[in-house]
Order: C-alpha cells, then structure tokens, then sequence
C-alpha cells in the first residue's frame, strides 16, 4: 500500500471514528427544588440512582461536564455508573463548582475517565454550602463507537 | 401557598432512596409542588414512616403517619382510573382527606364517584368534631347513669342526641380518686341491656384517654347516647368526667326530632 493510499485509509478511519463519536447527544440530568447534601438528580422523571441515563457506547470517556443552577453557589456533584438501583454503583468524577451558576469541567479537570458500556449514569449533589443549589442541571458530554 | 415539609425524627440523616434525597436533621425537607406526584409514588418514605424516622409537617403542622402517609399518597392514588367510582365509604374517605388537603387539588367530574366528591366539598359538615361529656358528682360511682353536659338530669332519661351521622374519635375519662375501677358502659337509643353496644374497661386509672379500637362506635343523625357507670370492683370513682368526641362522617345536613324516647 502507497503512502496516499495510508494517508487516504487513516484519514477514512479517522472520519469515521470522528461522525460515530459525535453522534453521542449527550447525558442530561436535573432536579428542581433546592438540594441538600446527597440529592440524587433526576434522568427524566425518575432519580437517577435508580434508573440513570442509558449509556451503551464502546469505549466511552467522558470529555466534558458543564453544571448549572439558579443560584450562584458552592458545591459538588458526584457522577456515578450503576446497573440500576445503584447495583454496582461506582463514582466515576467528581466535579467541584466554585462560587458560580454555571461552570465548565473538561478532560484538563476531570482526567481520563473511561466509561463503560451498557451502564446507567446517574448524578449526585454533595458538599452543598449554606446557599443550597437549586434546580441544579448537568450536561455531560462522552465520547465513543 | 401550602407547605410539605418532612422533619428527620431520627437524628441522624435518613435515605429515601426511591426519590433520592437524605432527609437532613435540621432543617425539614422541603418538597416542592412540582414534585408532589412522584414522592406520591414513593415506597420507602413508608417505611421509613412506618419506623418512626420521619414525619410529615403539612402548613406547620405535624401529622400523624396515617395523615402524613394520605397526604404523600392517597389523592393521587384516588384520581388514578382504580378508584374511578369508588364505594360510598370510599367517597366519605377521599371527601375528607380532599378537605384535610385544601387548595392543592382540584376536583373535576371525571366519574360519578368525583362528582360526588366535589358535592360533597362544597358543604360544610363533615369532618366536624362534637364533644359529648358526661358527669356524675357521687361520691362512690357503681352501677349509675352519668348526666348529660352537667344537666343534673341522669341521662337515662335525658340523653345526649347525636345530630350527624358520626363516629368516635376519643374518649376520656377523669375521677377524683386514684386507682380507681369503672366499666364505662354506652349505650344507643335505649337503657335496656340490648343497647348496649361499647364498653371502656377503666381500670386503675384516676384518668385515662382512649384513641383506638373505637371503630364499633358509630352513631346516625336522631341516635341517644347515653353513659353508664358499671361497677368493676375494687376502688370506686368518685366525682367523674367522661367525654367522648364524635366526627361526623358524612355531610348531610337537616333538622328533626322524635315525640319520645
């Protein structure tokens, strides 16, 4: 095989893993109301350690968290794996926001932080402050095939 | 706006973990409308009522865990399509837990059984409590007739009358002496022994209260009530109270009267 014909085939390659990992919507947990330390949040209607957001992607890692809530406050959300009502429920990050409403988390935060397939995420408010969060939101975005 | 708030009874924090929240110490949780209808789902706030571990506070108010649990649960499960056309015993249940409630809920005609709720709300009546009391001032109480609301009437011949339907939600019973035996004796609608129909085994009290087990007692609009004294030996009363409160179960209203007893 030439050099064009690599070039041509690695870059296919890359394309493809580029359009299959980007297919991925994102994770998305909330809760309204004002949260005490361990607040579950909720994946739709239900707490997320029971039935967490589906994730089924292979070889999944987690490349950035943006949290947001109606006030701007201290505290920390805890991001789990289970196999559903917290069977097997493993700490996956933790994110820390600082004095703020909305904030960013991104590999250069957080670090590698592989995600298994065929698990449910699900999202814990932790280390809440005297100014308790309110309708606290969590996007997550995850790579994977 | 009303207020539901459940109050860690427990002192350390308590999991609810089908909805996902850890019931603080202090301050009390706060549930929030909008959240309402899936704590209405929830399991473990029961057991974790049934245990003692928390309470439910309604507008300031702690609840009972039957109350606690018919607000967390019972109107949703009602306006499910199960309880669509409920029993008339049904409809007096869910009329008054509807009241307890207040504004919260809005009754619609979905079924006959709602329509009939929503009647009933926009009466008055029901759920109100009357105190009957009941005196005798001897000195050594056996085998006597209490008076009526301190008629100096023995209530053999003027009893008390019961104005709604109702049933017993308390009795009391006070004396001026310690340890003392009585069977208090009711009796509907007459002094022969077929009437009666409830006796309280007051025994070694000076005073004694009783809120369970009351569920026999029950009375129609025009019944006579009536209180006796039996003797059950050992130490007499002396100088004794009995009150028992009635709540009315329905909400019909009216007036009438009979010539005689």
């Amino acid at each position: 095989m030439s050099n064009d014909c690599l070039q041509r085939a690695l870059q296919e390659e890359f394309i493809f893993q580029v359009v299959n990992a980007s297919i991925n919507p994102g994770l998305y947990l909330s809760r309204t109301g004002t949260h005490n330390d361990d607040t579950w949040l909720l994946a739709g209607d239900r707490v997320s350690n029971i039935v967490g957001v589906p994730f089924g992607y292979d070889n999944g890692k987690m490349i950035k968290v943006v949290v947001a809530n109606e006030v701007s406050t201290t505290f920390d959300i805890e991001i789990y794996h289970h196999l559903g009502n917290e069977a097997s429920l493993t700490l996956l990050t933790t994110v820390v926001i600082v004095t703020n409403s909305v904030q960013t988390f991104s590999i250069a935060d957080f670090g590698s932080v592989p995600i298994p397939q065929d698990v449910q995420i699900a999202a814990k408010v932790v280390n809440t402050t005297a100014t308790k969060p309110r309708a606290t939101g969590i996007y997550i975005t995850a790579l994977g095939n | 706006m009303a207020t539901r708030h459940i109050r860690n009874l427990l002192g350390s924090p308590v999991l609810i973990k089908d909805q996902g929240v850890t019931i603080p110490i202090t301050p009390d949780y706060l549930i929030e409308p909008d959240e309402y209808q899936r704590w209405a789902l929830s399991v473990d706030i029961d057991t974790a009522l049934d245990a003692g571990d928390i309470i439910v506070v309604h507008n300031g108010i702690v609840l009972s865990i039957f109350d606690s649990k018919c607000l967390i649960h019972e109107i949703t499960d009602y306006l499910t399509t199960e309880h669509a056309n409920p029993a008339p015993s049904q409809i007096n249940y869910f009329t008054k837990i509807l009241r307890f409630i207040g504004p919260i809920f809005t009754v619609t005609n979905g079924g006959s059984g709602r329509t009939d709720i929503a009647a009933q709300l926009s009466g008055s009546a029901e759920g109100k409590e009357t105190t009957y009391q009941f005196f005798n001032n001897g000195a050594n109480i056996k085998d006597k007739w209490f008076d009526h609301e301190g008629a100096n009437i023995t209530c053999d011949t003027t009893p008390g009358v019961i104005a709604a339907n109702s049933k017993a939600r308390q009795i009391t019973f006070s004396n001026v002496r310690d340890n003392s035996n009585l069977f208090v004796d009711i009796y509907k609608n007459g002094t022969a022994p077929g009437n009666l129909f409830f006796t309280w085994d007051v025994l070694a009290k000076r005073i004694a209260w009783k809120t369970n087990g009351l569920d026999a007692i029950t009375f129609a609009t025009g019944d006579r009530i009536r209180i006796f004294g039996r003797d059950a030996g050992g130490i007499t009363p002396s100088k004794a109270v009995v009150k028992i409160t009635l709540v009315n179960t329905d909400n019909i209203l009216g007036e009438g009267g009979f010539a005689t007893l």
